[in-house]
């Protein structure tokens, strides 16, 4: 509840004090690049993708450099084992990998003799029942929220994620949400997205994640307003930055009224 | 007698007595007593100083304006003053015990009948001789023409322009003392604890300078009696209401107004005091087409009635009632407060010997509500004390004056509550109450050694026990993880903290105009604020020392010099500190502090220090009056698991701090000020790195607090024009500009990536108020 206040804060003081905003010059010290690694196990697709770059400067204005010479290798707890293949610079993708509940998978990653690992269990599938959406008045205007309806299950704990696009285009920003007061329950928190009108085509992108996926986002979203930010605990061993998710996905679309 | 049966307290109590008792002699002497009140409202005036005339012999009165003294037989001249009233002398032959209650007339008011004996040169040399360090004292008569943000006199604000006390950012009335954060502060109304002191987001503080009679700020060497918290004791006390005459007075401000009615119930026993305040913003909003279904707007209301039932006894009630709306149309609301009640008997039980009695209740709350169409739900939160106080003070002779008493605090926290509609789809939770009992026993001695020593010394034992509420108790791994959980019945005892808080002050006058002190305390703090925000959030949450949080501990040494000039006009001290802290809090990264049932598993534990240097040059008489304040100082803390555990800068580190206060009398009438702030910008953590996930570009942290935000600056005005000031009415304008030269200090500072080229990282400063005009129109029926 408290980014509800944020939320409410912030709209105060940028609405109703003189506040002003400039773009300053702020000193900030180098730091060596370190290797960043976003890998996807996903139930129902079987290719399956891994992206590796490194980290820059604040100050650098160029885009993430990509680490294109790494042995990607992705197992599973019955031994099957398949070594990824570069497709794109920095990206890694393995085919005819199918996956199943309950199933744990690893990753390791293999950068000049640096070995990365990290694993995750295929969580059961929660389908969206609907998708649906309302006008939301906050203040002057009104925000569009959807609520993406599903089924949770009773007696465990379950994250979700969710990817938003407008008209084919992501929107930007971390969506999560947890069963913690609603274990068991019909969820129906509604998602607040800016920038979505009257008449655009949403999808819904629904990600049952595991715990350290959730707490990783959950450490990205803190930082847009909390006092200590910090950098995510990646679930990955050998000190990099990133995540690997072994996640359910639903999708859903609407066109808003 | 077994001496072996008499425990610790009772030995230190007994070696207190015979050193009080040591300078006293067997002939035969008696004692003056009785009140000291201002002439005109009839009300009592605290710390005004009853001498012997030609001689450093004389005594304060105490808070509720009662003093005693007692000396040999003899004919004897006395001098009663305080600080803005004329000084009288009063002859008295002490051959028996003498009541005397008497009246100060105000050195502002008009003189119509002749006063038997004044005298024109006055010794204000409290400063010097006041044993205690680290004090500053606040009249709000005095602090009404220092110009502030939107003409709201705040007693907190102008406590900001102290050395030695920081303001917790723009316009914030949360503040931090000596590098103490801002949970560190015991903030008192009559004695009841305020829990949250500020309203709108911290733009305005609770307390209402109309109903006010006293503040006091003791920046950690505070007196026995006090206890609680590590850095400070801010004792503010309402007035209590003219018992002669009705008085309606008030101000209409910009964004707020006040009406205060005062007068008394029966002529020269009993009196009452309503005092109230509203802020309108929201009707400037219900105004604006965009924002008219808004609600944003704070009250409070301050009462006070007493009653003389005898000449010695009598009765107080008082109370204060305060609460903030917020709120988006039906949509979404939040409203919190702080209410509080305080009950007192003041009995003097001889001339010598004077009790008072306190049942005290202070609560706040906060309520968050949401609905929607189909989802609605409420979030609740609250802390309630009750609050028992016995205190006796024993003005043993001219040179010791006692006080001990015993104090029992029941605090019970909610931390928080979710109740929800069926259809919501989310299921309500209970977390449930915490409950927790601080008690603690002191004595304290102000003893005159000699004419130029004077040592203030006691002793505070505290303890703070938890106590079981039938659900679970927790206790944590290093990782934050729950290790055992443990169920207690209802109000046994889970986990007791003794803590004894040895308190020593002392002042030694070395030349008529100069004296150095010195000063040691130890003080405990057993409740703490958990707040994981760059601001203060009115939905910060309260917890109380467990099997995991331990109650923090705090050690300060400090020694001072202080310097009168020119008779006394001009005040120059220097005082430096150190001040080392034990059982901090801080938090693990990204922490969840919201509605978390276990959240001590999110926090780290660590220890703290703090030192520097506090210097005041004051002027305090003429037609040019005020001061200039400077505080060099580092506060740093060292937490396992925060920057691989080396000492870091805490937030509130700030290096310089400088404060300029003046006020000119251009005539008796019209007045002009102004004020500068000058300092170093807070520790804060900035980003070193950057690196892409999730296709959006997140930012690499190195070190907490590893950065500095630029250092902030500003100069207020302000106009005081007094324009009619008849026997029946006054009235009085002021105008006040805030930040005159349009300093654009930061606020925050976020980063971001540019719009057009997004492989670029921006800083973004974020500022409040530029260039905040006021207008305030002051009114007194008398």
């Amino acid at each position: 509840m408290n980014s509800f206040f944020k939320l409410f804060a912030l709209f105060l003081i940028v609405e109703m004090l003189t506040s002003c905003e400039k773009i300053i010059e702020v000193n900030i010290n180098d730091k060596d690049p370190q290797f960043v690694i976003e890998g996807f196990v996903t139930l129902g697709e079987t290719t399956h993708r891994v992206s590796i770059t490194k980290s820059q400067n604040l100050s650098a204005a160029t885009v993430a450099p990509t680490i294109d010479n790494a042995v990607v290798v992705l197992s599973d707890d019955l031994g099957n084992a398949q070594t990824m293949t570069l497709v794109a610079p920095g990206i890694y993708e393995v085919n005819s990998y199918p996956v199943a509940e309950g199933r744990t998978y690893s990753l390791s990653v293999n950068i000049a003799a640096e070995v990365f690992v990290a694993s995750g269990t295929m969580m059961q599938d929660i389908p969206l029942d609907t998708l649906q959406t309302f006008a939301f008045s906050f203040g002057p205007a009104s925000i569009n929220a959807l609520v993406p309806v599903r089924q949770d299950l009773a007696g465990i704990k379950n994250f979700y994620k969710f990817s938003i696009f407008s008209n084919q285009l992501e929107i930007e920003g971390i969506n999560i949400q947890d069963d913690e007061y609603n274990d068991g329950n019909l969820m129906q928190q509604p998602i607040f997205v800016d920038g979505v009108e009257s008449g655009d085509t949403v999808r819904v992108e629904m990600y049952g994640i595991d715990n350290a996926v959730y707490d990783y986002f959950y450490t990205l979203q803190q930082n847009e307003a909390g006092a200590t930010p910090a950098n995510p605990t990646s679930n990955f061993s050998g000190g990099c930055l990133g995540y690997f998710s072994v996640r359910t996905k639903s999708v859903k679309e609407i066109i808003i009224p | 007698m077994v001496v072996t049966d008499i425990c610790p307290m009772k030995k230190i109590l007994l070696a207190v007595m015979l050193i009080a008792a040591f300078s006293s002699f067997s002939q035969e002497k008696f004692t003056l007593s009785g009140t000291v009140s201002d002439s005109t409202k009839g009300e009592e005036i605290i710390n005004a100083t009853i001498k012997v005339k030609s001689q450093n012999v004389g005594v304060f009165t105490n808070e509720y304006g009662f003093y005693s003294l007692t000396l040999p037989a003899d004919t004897i001249t006395f001098v009663f003053s305080a600080l803005g009233y004329n000084p009288r002398e009063v002859t008295i032959e002490l051959t028996k015990n003498v009541q005397l209650n008497l009246k100060l007339r105000n050195a502002n008011e008009k003189i119509t009948e002749i006063e038997e004996v004044v005298i024109s040169a006055i010794k204000q040399d409290q400063q010097l001789t006041d044993p205690i360090m680290g004090v500053e004292r606040l009249d709000p008569a005095a602090i009404a023409k220092i110009p502030v943000l939107l003409g709201e006199k705040d007693i907190i604000k102008t406590m900001q322009l102290l050395p030695g006390v920081k303001s917790a950012g723009e316009g914030n009335a949360g503040f931090y003392v000596r590098g103490g954060a801002a949970d560190q502060n015991l903030i008192l109304l009559d004695e009841a604890p305020v829990y949250n002191a500020s309203h709108l987001l911290g733009f305005f503080s609770t307390f209402n300078s109309d109903a006010i009679k006293d503040a006091v700020l003791y920046k950690g060497n505070q007196p026995a009696n006090f206890g609680g918290r590590l850095s400070s004791v801010m004792d503010i006390k309402m007035n209590e209401g003219n018992n002669k005459r009705y008085n309606v007075s008030g101000g209409i401000g910009v964004i707020s107004s006040r009406l205060n009615v005062e007068g008394p119930i029966v002529k020269d026993k009993a009196s009452f005091l309503i005092s109230g305040r509203r802020t309108y913003v929201d009707l400037f909003l219900k105004a604006t087409e965009q924002f008219k279904e808004n609600k944003l707007y704070f009250y409070d209301l301050n009462a006070k009635v007493n009653y003389r039932i005898n000449q010695k006894n009598r009765v107080f009630l008082s109370g204060y009632f305060g609460r903030d709306k917020l709120g988006l149309g039906n949509a979404f609301g939040i409203n919190w407060g702080n209410a509080t009640g305080t009950a007192r008997w003041n009995h003097i039980v001889n001339d010598k010997l004077f009790s008072n009695t306190s049942v005290i209740y202070s609560s706040y709350d906060y309520l968050i509500a949401i609905s929607s169409e189909d989802v609605s739900f409420d979030i609740k939160s609250s802390i309630k004390d009750i609050n028992i106080k016995q205190e006796f003070q024993y003005f043993l002779n001219t040179r010791n004056k006692l006080r001990f008493g015993i104090n029992a605090i029941h605090h019970g926290i909610i931390p928080g509550q979710i109740s929800a509609n069926a259809s919501s789809g989310i299921n309500p939770l209970k977390l449930t109450t915490n409950k927790s009992l601080e008690a603690a026993i002191f004595i304290t001695n102000d003893w005159s050694v000699s004419e130029k020593f004077t040592i203030s010394y006691g002793l505070r034992l505290s303890t703070f026990t938890l106590l079981g509420n039938g659900k679970n108790v927790y206790s944590y791994t290093a990782d934050g993880d729950v290790l055992d959980t443990m169920v207690y019945k209802n109000n046994s005892f889970v986990k007791t903290y003794p803590i004894l808080e040895p308190r020593v002050s002392m002042s030694y006058l070395y030349s008529k105009s100069a004296s150095v002190k010195a000063a040691y305390a130890r003080n405990a703090q057993y409740i703490h604020l958990i707040s994981n925000t760059t601001t203060t959030s009115p939905t910060d949450l309260w917890i109380p020392s467990s099997l995991n949080t331990k109650p923090e501990i705090s050690d300060q040494v400090s020694v001072g010099w202080f310097k009168n000039f020119k008779e006394n006009s001009y005040e120059l001290s220097v005082e430096t500190y150190y001040k080392s802290m034990q059982n901090q809090i801080d938090y693990r990264n990204s922490a969840n502090t919201q509605a978390n049932e276990l959240i001590e598993g999110e926090l780290l534990y660590g220890i703290g220090r703090a030192y520097g240097v506090e210097v005041m040059l004051k002027k305090k008489t003429g037609k040019f009056t005020g001061w200039l304040g400077y505080t060099l100082s580092r506060s740093e803390r060292k937490i396992e698991g925060i920057n691989s555990n080396n000492w870091y800068a805490a937030k509130q580190d700030r290096t310089h701090d400088v404060s300029l206060v003046g006020i000119y009398d251009i005539t008796p009438k019209l007045s002009i000020s102004a004020l500068f702030v000058f300092y170093t910008g807070n520790a804060v953590t900035f980003p070193t790195g950057k690196y892409e996930v999730g296709g959006t570009t997140q930012y690499l942290y190195t070190e907490r607090n590893g950065y500095r935000m630029p250092a902030y600056h500003r100069m207020d005005i302000g106009v005081t024009w007094l324009r009619k000031n008849t026997a029946k009415f006054e009235s009085s304008w002021n105008f006040s500009l805030y930040n005159v030269y349009g300093r654009q200090n930061a606020y925050t500072i976020n980063f971001r990536q540019n719009e057009d080229n997004p492989n670029i990282t921006e800083a973004v400063q974020t500022s409040l108020f530029r260039w905040i005009p006021s207008v305030t129109y002051n009114f007194k029926f008398k």
